[in-house]
């Protein structure tokens, strides 16, 4: 409801007013495209986020069973020393992305690098190197999910945020702009026939007190 | 270390998480919720890139992730043990999808 008690019934408050409302339906037209847009794009991402998800949780799992059965048979020490034999680098190169307005970690890998101690390879057990590769082959994959959940979650956060700008607009702003305008509208109108009856009711006298005289 | 490259974290047990030392991920073995939150907040000063965690773990701290879903970096994500497998990022990615439509969605997206 709107709030008409502190409204000043004036034509110059009706032309604010009116320029509120002009600049609040452009406002809910522009926030209703940006809306559809990020939605277009986010059902697009978390298709693809849902995909790589089951992908990646698949061969995470897959990687670390291997990697627990196979460090049942080894000792601490070997794990250990295996792992240290491996000296495998992943350079990322870190920025960001627009999507609509909204800034968006974007990853990428700059660089990769493998140096194995190959002599340790025969003292690990299979599962263990297979696990190992598996994580490897993983990394890409990894990272690309990182950046979509991530811009999803982002994403997700913005869309309710611009929802709720749109509904406060569509549902509270612009209604009570409407209704002052409203009241300073029948409130001007009223003046005016206040002012007609009062000229009309002067006139009357006046013709009487001719009559009269 | 020799495989450190300050982008990557995985925090978690010891006995799963240590295998991320080979592909050069910088691991570290907490499981304490309040643990886990001050390691994130460590590694975050630190410059850490992305932060992978147990979804167990991750379960446990879901008020200090969302919290961070807006912040660009680090990527803070959950990834499935070897033993109880939660769902837990599964979930999270219901809980966006929930978040932009408005509509829960159970089934195939």
């Amino acid at each position: 409801m709107a709030t008409t008690t502190n409204i000043n019934a004036t034509r110059m408050e009706r032309l604010r007013q009116n320029d509120r409302l002009k600049t609040a339906r452009r406002a809910h037209k522009l926030l209703e495209d940006k809306y559809d847009e990020m939605v277009h794009k986010f059902t697009e991402l978390i298709k693809r986020n849902r995909n790589l998800r089951e992908l990646v949780e698949k061969q995470l799992q897959q990687a670390l069973r291997l990697y627990v059965s196979a460090s049942v048979h080894m000792s601490t020490n070997a794990i250990d020393t295996a792992l240290a034999s491996r000296h495998h680098t992943v350079t990322l190169n870190c920025s960001s992305q627009n999507i609509m307005g909204l800034t968006v970690p974007h990853i990428e890998i700059a660089d990769e690098t493998l140096n194995k101690d190959e002599a340790i390879l025969l003292t690990t057990p299979v599962n263990f190197d297979d696990a190992i590769r598996l994580l490897q082959q993983l990394t890409a994959t990894l990272i690309e999910l990182a950046n979509i959940e991530k811009t999803c979650s982002m994403l997700a956060d913005e869309i309710q945020k611009v929802r709720r700008r749109i509904n406060s607009l569509e549902y509270n702003m612009i209604p009570d702009i409407q209704s002052k305008i409203k009241f300073i509208t029948m409130k001007l109108d009223e003046n005016q026939r206040e002012t007609q009856i009062r000229v009309m009711k002067i006139k009357d006298m006046q013709s009487k007190a001719e009559t009269d005289a | 270390m020799n495989n450190s490259n300050k982008m990557i974290a995985v925090i978690g047990e010891q006995t799963i998480v240590k295998i991320f030392r080979a592909i050069g991920y910088d691991c570290f073995y907490d499981t304490d919720p309040a643990d886990v939150v001050a390691r994130c907040q460590e590694l975050d000063a630190a410059g850490y890139k992305i932060i992978l965690i147990l979804e167990k773990t991750a379960a446990q701290i879901a008020k200090y992730l969302d919290s961070r879903a807006s912040i660009a970096y680090p990527i803070i994500m959950p990834i499935p043990d070897t033993v109880t497998h939660s769902h837990y990022g599964m979930q999270r990615l219901k809980e966006n999808m929930e978040k932009a439509m408005g509509i829960k969605v159970g089934g195939n997206l």
